[in-house]
C-alpha cells in the first residue's frame, strides 16, 4: 500500500492524519463535566450469569441438512466398516457374508455420494473438491479418501456379484478393507473441525463413537443379510460396536460437562440419542440370544441396530446444531476459560 | 410434508442397501470359488 | 497446497508471507472504535452498494435500531445496537438551565417529572424536567469479518475458494466455491454465510478490489465519525492502545480492546475493535479459538479409532470359528 500524492484521488492514508479528522478523538460524554465521583461508570445492573446480544447465536448455524449430512455420517460409516468386515469374512471363508458386505458397502457409498453432492450449494462444482488436497480441511482429505476407496469398493462388489476376475476382486476388496476404516472415522474429524461446541469439544470421543457405530451397523447389515452359519463375526461385531458406541457416548457427555452436553440429553438431539441407545442395546441383546438360532431374530436384531446407529448419528448431528443455535453454549465455556481476569 | 420428502433419498439409500445386501447374501446362490477355508463354517 | 499439517497450521504473525507471498505489502485491516459510533449504518449501506450485496430483508427486529440482525452472506457490515440502563463515562447532556426562561422554570417546578424511558436528554440534575436517576447508554458497534491471523474458514475450505490475499485478508473466490458450507460453522465469529438462492459462501472481502488500486474499503471511507478506521494492522494496534488509554483517562473504565492480542485463540485479528462492554454483549465470542488448532489431535484420535476398527473386525472374524 503506497501513499498516493495525486490530489484528485482520495488518499488511503489520509485518515492517518489526526488533524484532518478530529472527531475520532472525541471522548464519550465529553459535552459536559462529570457529575461527581462514581457517576456513570457504576455497574447499575448486577452481572447476569450469561449475557448475549438479544439471545442471538454467536455462530452461524451450519447450513448442512440433516437428511444429507447426518445421513452421510451413517452411510459412510456403514460403507467403510462393511468393506472391512466383508474382506475379513472372505479371508475366513464366509463367502455369503463377504458378498453381502461388499454389495451393502457399494450401495451405502452410492447413497453417501448422492448426499454429499446434493448438499452442495453448487452440485455441478463438486469436482472443485479435487482441485487441491488440503490436510487442514477434513472435507478435502475425506474427498480424497473416498476417491481412493470408492473405485475399490465398487470393483470388489462387481467382481463378487459377477464372479469374474476373482483375483482382481480380492485385491480390490483388500484395498477397500484397508481404506474403509478411514472412511468410517474421518467423518468425526469432519464435524469436530468446526466451532460448533458439541462437535468440537467432543473431538477426542467422536472418532471412537463413530467407529463403534460403524462397526455395529456393518455387523447389523451382516446379520440382516447373511445366512446364520456365517453370521458369527457379524454378531460379535454388533456386540463390540454397540458397547463401544454406548461407552463413547457416555465419555463424550462427561467430557462436555453438564452445560455443553445438554443438547445431547434434551431436545431433539437428546431424544434421538436415547432412542438410538435403546435400539442398539436391544438389538445387540437379541443378536446374542435368539439371533444365534433364528434367522428371523437375527434379521430383526440387525434392523434394530441399524436403526439405532442411524438415530445416534442424527442425534449427534442435531445436538451440534442445537449447540450452535444457542449462544450460551458458545459464550459460557469461553467465559469460564477466561476466568475472572477479563472482568474490568 | 416437504421435510418428510427431503428424507426420501436417505430412506431409499438405506432400504436399497439392506435389500441388495440381503439378495447378495442369500444362501444357495453360487458364490465365487477361491475362498480359502471354503466349507469349514458349515453347521 | 498444504501437505504438511504443522506447516499449514504454523503460528505466524505475517499471514501473507506464510501463505507464500514472497514480498507482501503491509498487512491491512480495520480498527473499529465503537465509542464514537453513532449508529448511522452508513457502513452497511456503503458495503452493500460497493459490493453489490443483495438486500436481505428490510425488517423491524424489535432489537433497538438493529435491522440486519447479524453478519452473514448478505450482511458484511452489521451495526449492533444495545440499550443499557447505565451511564457512559462522565456523560451529561450538555443542556443547562442557562437558556431556559424564568417562567418556564417556575411552571416546570410545579410538575412531577416522569420518566419516559428515554435517554436523559434534558437538563441535568435538579433542573427543568430532569430525571436524575435515568442512566442510559446506547452501545453501537459496526461488526465485520475479523480477517483472522489463523482463519478457520480458510483452513477448512476444501476447494481452495477461500484464500489469503497479499494484504493478509481472507477472501472467497466466488468462481471456485461450490457451496459445501464447511466454512460457515468453522468461523468462530459467525461471520461467513451461504447465500440461499445462490448456493455459495459470501463475506467481507476487505474490499480487495479497492485495496488493489490504493483505495480504502467502502465502509471505512464512508464512516462519518471515523469509528471505522482502515490502515496497517501494526499501526492500528498502536492506535487502538492509544485510544484505550485516552478513554481510560477520561473515566470510561468499561473500554476494552478486542482482537488486538496476537496471542489469542485466532492469533489476533485483522479487524481490531474497541468495545465498551464485554464482547458477548455485542454478539462476539469472548475467547474465540480457531478450530483447526486441535486438528492434529483430532486426526490422531481418528487414526487410533480407525486402527481399532480394523483390529476389531479382524479379531471378530479370525477369533472364533463361528
Ligand atoms: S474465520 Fe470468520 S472472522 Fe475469521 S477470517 Fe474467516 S470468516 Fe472472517
Ligand atoms: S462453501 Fe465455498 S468457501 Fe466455504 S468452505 Fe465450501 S467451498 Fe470453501
Amino acid at each position: 500500500m503506497t501513499v498516493r500524492d495525486d490530489a484528485s484521488q482520495t488518499d488511503v492514508r489520509m485518515d492517518d492524519d489526526p488533524r484532518l479528522r478530529p472527531e475520532r478523538e472525541a471522548v464519550v460524554g465529553s459535552a459536559g463535566r462529570r457529575r461527581g465521583p462514581g457517576r456513570g461508570e457504576r455497574l447499575m445492573v448486577p452481572r447476569a450469569e450469561f449475557r448475549s446480544y438479544y439471545g442471538l447465536p454467536v455462530l452461524n448455524e451450519p447450513t448442512w441438512e440433516a437428511h444429507d449430512i447426518a445421513g452421510y455420517l451413517f452411510l459412510g460409516g456403514l460403507a467403510g466398516a462393511s468393506s472391512t468386515l466383508a474382506a475379513a469374512a472372505e479371508l475366513t471363508g464366509r463367502p455369503h457374508l463377504a458378498r453381502a458386505g461388499k454389495v451393502g458397502a457399494v450401495c451405502a457409498l452410492g447413497g453417501s455420494m448422492y448426499a454429499l453432492i446434493h448438499d452442495l450449494g453448487r452440485p455441478e462444482r463438486f469436482v472443485n473438491m479435487l482441485r487441491v488436497l488440503k490436510v487442514t480441511s477434513p472435507m478435502s482429505v475425506g474427498t480424497w479418501i473416498l476417491t481412493v476407496y470408492g473405485p475399490q469398493a465398487g470393483l470388489a462388489a462387481l467382481t463378487s456379484v459377477t464372479g469374474r476376475f476373482p483375483r482382481l476382486g480380492r485385491i480390490a476388496a483388500l484395498g477397500a478393507a484397508l481404506t474403509g476404516p478411514a472412511v468410517a472415522t474421518y467423518t468425526a474429524v469432519l464435524v469436530s473441525d468446526t466451532a460448533v461446541p458439541v462437535w468440537h469439544d467432543a473431538h477426542r470421543e467422536l472418532p471412537l463413537l463413530f467407529a463403534g457405530s460403524a462397526v455395529a451397523s456393518a455387523g447389523a447389515l451382516g446379520l440382516l443379510a447373511a445366512p446364520l452359519e456365517e453370521t458369527g463375526p457379524a454378531r460379535r461385531a454388533v456386540l463390540v460396536g454397540v458397547v463401544t458406541e454406548y461407552a463413547a457416548a457416555k465419555l463424550m457427555e462427561r467430557r462436555l460437562g453438564p452445560l455443553v452436553a445438554e443438547p445431547l440429553k434434551r431436545g431433539r438431539g437428546g431424544l434421538l440419542m436415547r432412542l438410538g441407545e435403546a435400539l442398539s442395546l436391544t438389538g445387540a441383546l437379541v443378536s446374542q440370544t435368539a439371533g444365534r438360532r433364528s434367522r428371523g431374530a437375527a434379521a430383526l436384531a440387525g434392523a434394530a441396530v441399524l436403526a439405532g446407529s442411524i438415530c445416534v448419528r442424527f442425534g449427534v448431528f442435531q445436538a451440534g446444531m442445537a449447540s450452535a443455535r444457542d449462544p450460551k453454549y458458545t459464550v459460557e465455556p469461553q467465559r469460564a476459560r477466561l476466568g475472572e481476569e477479563s472482568h474490568p | 410434508m416437504r421435510k418428510i420428502v427431503s428424507y426420501l433419498p436417505f430412506a431409499t439409500a438405506v432400504a436399497v442397501t439392506c435389500l441388495a445386501s440381503w439378495l447378495a447374501g442369500r444362501p444357495g446362490r453360487a458364490v465365487p470359488t477361491g475362498t480359502r477355508r471354503g466349507e469349514r463354517d458349515g453347521h | 497446497m498444504a501437505f504438511d499439517l504443522d506447516r499449514g497450521l504454523a503460528e505466524t504473525q505475517d499471514p501473507a508471507a506464510s501463505s507464500g507471498y514472497p514480498d507482501p505489502p503491509e498487512r491491512m485491516g480495520f480498527f473499529t472504535d465503537t465509542s464514537v459510533c453513532i449508529g448511522c449504518k452508513a457502513c452497511e449501506v456503503a458495503c452493500k452498494e460497493w459490493n453489490a450485496v443483495p438486500e436481505d430483508g428490510l425488517n423491524f427486529t424489535a432489537m433497538s435500531y438493529d435491522n440486519t440482525v447479524g453478519l452473514g452472506a448478505d450482511t458484511w457490515r452489521h451495526v449492533a445496537f444495545v440499550e443499557q440502563p447505565r451511564g457512559l463515562g462522565g456523560q451529561e447532556s450538555g443542556l443547562t438551565v442557562v437558556d431556559v426562561p424564568g417562567p418556564t422554570v417556575e411552571r416546570a417546578h410545579t410538575r412531577t417529572p416522569v420518566s419516559l424511558g428515554m435517554p436523559a436528554s434534558g437538563p441535568g440534575d435538579g433542573q427543568v424536567g430532569g430525571v436524575p436517576d435515568m442512566d442510559f447508554r446506547w452501545l453501537m458497534a459496526s461488526d465485520v469479518c475479523k480477517h483472522c491471523t489463523h482463519a478457520a474458514c480458510l483452513d477448512v475450505c476444501p476447494t481452495g475458494a477461500l484464500f489469503r490475499t497479499e494484504f493478509g485478508s481472507v477472501v472467497v473466490q466466488e468462481d471456485v466455491c461450490n457451496g459445501c458450507g464447511y466454512c460457515v460453522p468453522a468461523c468462530p465469529f459467525g461471520v461467513i454465510g451461504k447465500r440461499e438462492d445462490d448456493g455459495r459462501a459470501w463475506k467481507c472481502t476487505l474490499c480487495y478490489d479497492r485495496l488493489g488500486v490504493g483505495q480504502e474499503p467502502a465502509c471505512a471511507k464512508t464512516c462519518p465519525t471515523d469509528s471505522i478506521q482502515f490502515g496497517e494492522v501494526e499501526e492500528l494496534r498502536e492506535r487502538a492502545a492509544r485510544r484505550l488509554a485516552q478513554l481510560h483517562d477520561a473515566g470510561v473504565g468499561s473500554a476494552r480492546l478486542y482482537g488486538h492480542d496476537p496471542d489469542d485463540g485466532v492469533g489476533g485479528t485483522g479487524s481490531i475493535f474497541l468495545l465498551l462492554d464485554e464482547p458477548e454483549v455485542y454478539g462476539l465470542p469472548p475467547d474465540p479459538v480457531v478450530t483447526t488448532r486441535d486438528l492434529p489431535s483430532m486426526w490422531r484420535h481418528a487414526a487410533v479409532a480407525a486402527g481399532a476398527l480394523l483390529a476389531v473386525l479382524a479379531a471378530v472374524s479370525w477369533g472364533s470359528r463361528r
